[in-house]
């Protein structure tokens, strides 16, 4: 199995004349995911590899009702209302490949899909894969199998470069991915390793958790809680980068504010420590993973 | 961008918060006619504007008299980036905190509120946090009117100008009512194209420092050709290992296991996104014309969609501009589209041009090439600088 994406995903791509969007939704369509049609308002009539283009997520719907997923690509001041569009169509899935989109809308955008009961990836979202079934966005680009192979280990990454590099790893050592996903580094995020690690604790053919976190936010943190307080039964894997970053000169704590909301959480140590306290075997260079997952799993 | 307090003052003058009479002198110029001619009256608190905080423990906020002269504020100036600014002294009867951010825990805006404002707050623990629904119109009357009314009026400069941080503190209570005496704003980098006629703050890195010559010939790579990343995130650093990164993630990644094994990074850079071969030659100038480097590193995650015949033909022809021929060792780790064609062509320059080249592709680990690099150039820099 796999979770949110599989063969019964029916993909729109909002953007889909676009550069970004032109191409994820080639490589989508070429890894076997069913892309039923593409939005660009003002391009509505015209055809981008043999598949409509609507003005309006709603028009596209009307014609398709059997869309289920979205996937956005558009320039980061259109993306808000992307996601509104999408939001207000009860589209369930609504992946977010645009970077750059302001914290504001974001946060904006989050609440209100958590209201409409949708669930929001991204933004800065590389996309999901579930090899062999289906991909949404850019995630492994236009050979996915060089670093994508099918196996029992769910993957949440904040990089997209850093998602395909570990399953890539993993590959190496016979391991694959049941589903991987780039969750975005962004200060606001509509999934987090926590939203997602529920999903995969469901999924049968999902024994492990390997997740790729940075410094900065608590989003690490808040899972090394959720796994304690859900007494999550699955083994978690993690690499987490931040030894460099946090000791460039320009490295600046966000006013007080941070030091009050983030007292003690958001370093690369404060993770790591959290995670480890959860029981989270935190790898100090990603190519140790495969062997610590194989002495678990063993 | 972090804004001085100054700008942020001004931003809360346009939203109508309350902020003291004041000037901000620019120069030796400024000071002398503000001296010889008072605009406001006194008493007054002279700030230097810098990016830093606890400005007054390092003497940086003082009490000016116009009787002791303007050479205390000559002297303030040559301390400060941005000016002195001279304000009245005002009496509180007490001090507030008042900030608004984003929680990530709660995925949220986040107010947050101490009646114990002032210097050493973070150390203060009794905070008010208001979660805000986003969903709902924007209404706030959790404390005193009068405070409600100076939150309602911050939440409109953060929604306003897109801050990732609007913070007060220390908020004056006064007899004429609060008064903002302090400002700290981040906008966030990302809502700046929504404000390019509003706000026209001079550019500037986060530490408040002007881009060196070198990070602004690297900055314009990007802003010349919008195709791919490479060159905006350009930092120079004290090192002597010139890095060519590739990826956000990758990059850290890469840099982390560097740094940990003790090697010295001459600079930051990471590129992405199939920047054309042009714009990496460009970078690579840039990166290799730093003097006595003693090693230069090409590293990156297994591309997604990266062109690498495109990227390492940009690399290999900046390479070759470089006067005096680089004879230090080039550690490159990449993988993607079109690496084995990238890989034969940069053995063929090996052979031909006589670069001390060492190529790895994606069955190495990126974060072993890190120790390869630090150990070439440690045995370089015995041979050529030791003697």
């Amino acid at each position: 199995m796999s979770i949110l994406i599989d063969k019964n995903t029916k993909a729109l791509v909002q953007g889909i004349t676009g550069k970004e969007g032109s191409r994820a939704a080639e490589q989508m369509l070429a890894y076997g995911t069913e892309v039923v049609a593409g939005v660009t308002p003002g391009k509505g009539g015209q055809e981008i590899f043999g598949k409509p283009v609507y003005n309006s997520v709603q028009e596209a719907l009307t014609k398709h009702p059997e869309i289920n997923t979205t996937s956005i690509a558009v320039p980061a001041a259109f993306a808000k209302n992307a996601v509104l569009e999408a939001i207000e169509a009860r589209l369930a899935l609504i992946h977010v490949l645009t970077e750059h989109v302001p914290i504001f809308d974001s946060a904006f955008c989050y609440a209100q899909a958590k209201k409409a009961g949708v669930r929001m990836l991204g933004p800065s979202s590389i996309g999901i894969i579930s090899p062999g079934k289906a991909k949404l966005g850019s995630i492994g680009g236009s050979e996915p199998n060089f670093s994508y192979q099918q196996g029992k280990i769910g993957l949440i990454s904040k990089s997209g470069g850093m998602a395909s590099e570990l399953s890539f790893i993993l590959k190496k050592e016979g391991l694959g991915v049941s589903t991987a996903l780039g969750i975005g580094g962004d200060v606001i995020i509509g999934s987090t390793f926590s939203d997602l690690a529920s999903l995969f604790l469901d999924d049968p053919d999902t024994k492990a958790l390997v997740i790729y976190g940075e410094q900065g936010g608590t989003y690490e943190e808040d899972f090394a809680e959720f796994i304690v307080q859900s007494k999550f039964p699955k083994p978690v894997f993690a690499f987490i980068a931040g030894i460099f970053a946090e000791s460039l000169p320009a490295g600046q704590a966000l006013g007080h504010a941070g030091a009050i909301i983030e007292a003690g959480k958001g370093r690369r140590a404060d993770k790591v420590r959290a995670l480890e306290k959860a029981g989270v075997k935190v790898a100090n260079v990603p190519d140790e993973l495969p062997k610590l997952i194989k002495d678990t799993l063993k | 961008m972090n804004l001085y307090e100054f700008e942020g003052l001004e931003l809360f003058d346009k939203s109508g918060i309350p902020t003291p009479k004041r000037v901000h002198l620019q120069s030796s110029k400024d000071i002398e006619k503000f001296a010889a001619k008072l605009t406001f009256e006194g008493p007054y608190i002279a700030k230097a504007q810098i990016l830093a905080g606890k400005r007054g423990k390092s003497g940086l906020i003082k009490s000016w008299t116009p009787e002791v002269g303007y050479l205390d504020l000559q002297n303030l100036l040559k301390t400060s980036s941005r000016g002195v600014l001279v304000e009245e002294k005002l009496e509180a009867k007490k001090e507030h905190y008042l900030s608004i951010t984003y929680s990530t825990s709660k995925r949220s805006p986040l107010i947050i509120y101490s009646n114990e404002g002032g210097v050493d707050v973070e150390e203060v623990k009794k905070f008010e946090e208001f979660e805000v629904d986003l969903t709902q119109k924007f209404k706030f009357n959790e404390l005193t009117p009068e405070l409600n009314k100076i939150v309602e009026k911050l939440w409109q400069v953060f929604t306003e100008f897109d801050c990732r941080l609007a913070e007060i503190n220390p908020l004056f209570e006064t007899k004429g009512g609060l008064i903002a005496v302090d400002s700290k704003i981040i906008l966030d980098e990302d809502g700046l194209f929504r404000h390019e006629e509003d706000l026209g703050f001079e550019q500037r890195d986060i530490a408040g420092k002007k881009p060196t010559k070198a990070e602004a010939a690297a900055k314009q790579i990007d802003k010349e050709d919008h195709r791919g990343s490479a060159g905006s995130s350009y930092m120079e650093l004290d090192g002597d290992i010139g890095i060519i990164a590739a990826g956000g993630g990758g990059s850290l990644v890469n840099m982390d296991a560097l740094v940990a094994l003790g090697g010295k990074p001459a600079n930051y850079t990471e590129h992405s996104g199939n920047p054309p071969a042009e714009k990496i030659e460009k970078l690579t100038k840039i990166v290799l014309s730093k003097q006595n480097l003693i090693g230069c590193w090409l590293v990156g995650a297994t591309a997604n969609f990266t062109d690498m015949y495109e990227t390492l033909s940009g690399f290999v022809n900046g390479l070759k501009a470089i006067k005096p021929k680089p004879d230090y060792p080039i550690v490159i780790r990449r993988g993607g589209p079109r690496w084995e064609e990238a890989k034969k062509m940069l053995e063929q320059v090996k052979e031909k041009e006589d670069f001390d080249l060492h190529i790895y592709g994606p069955e190495t680990p990126m974060t072993s090439t890190a120790k390869i690099m630090v150990e070439l150039s440690n045995k370089y820099k015995n041979e050529h600088f030791n003697r």
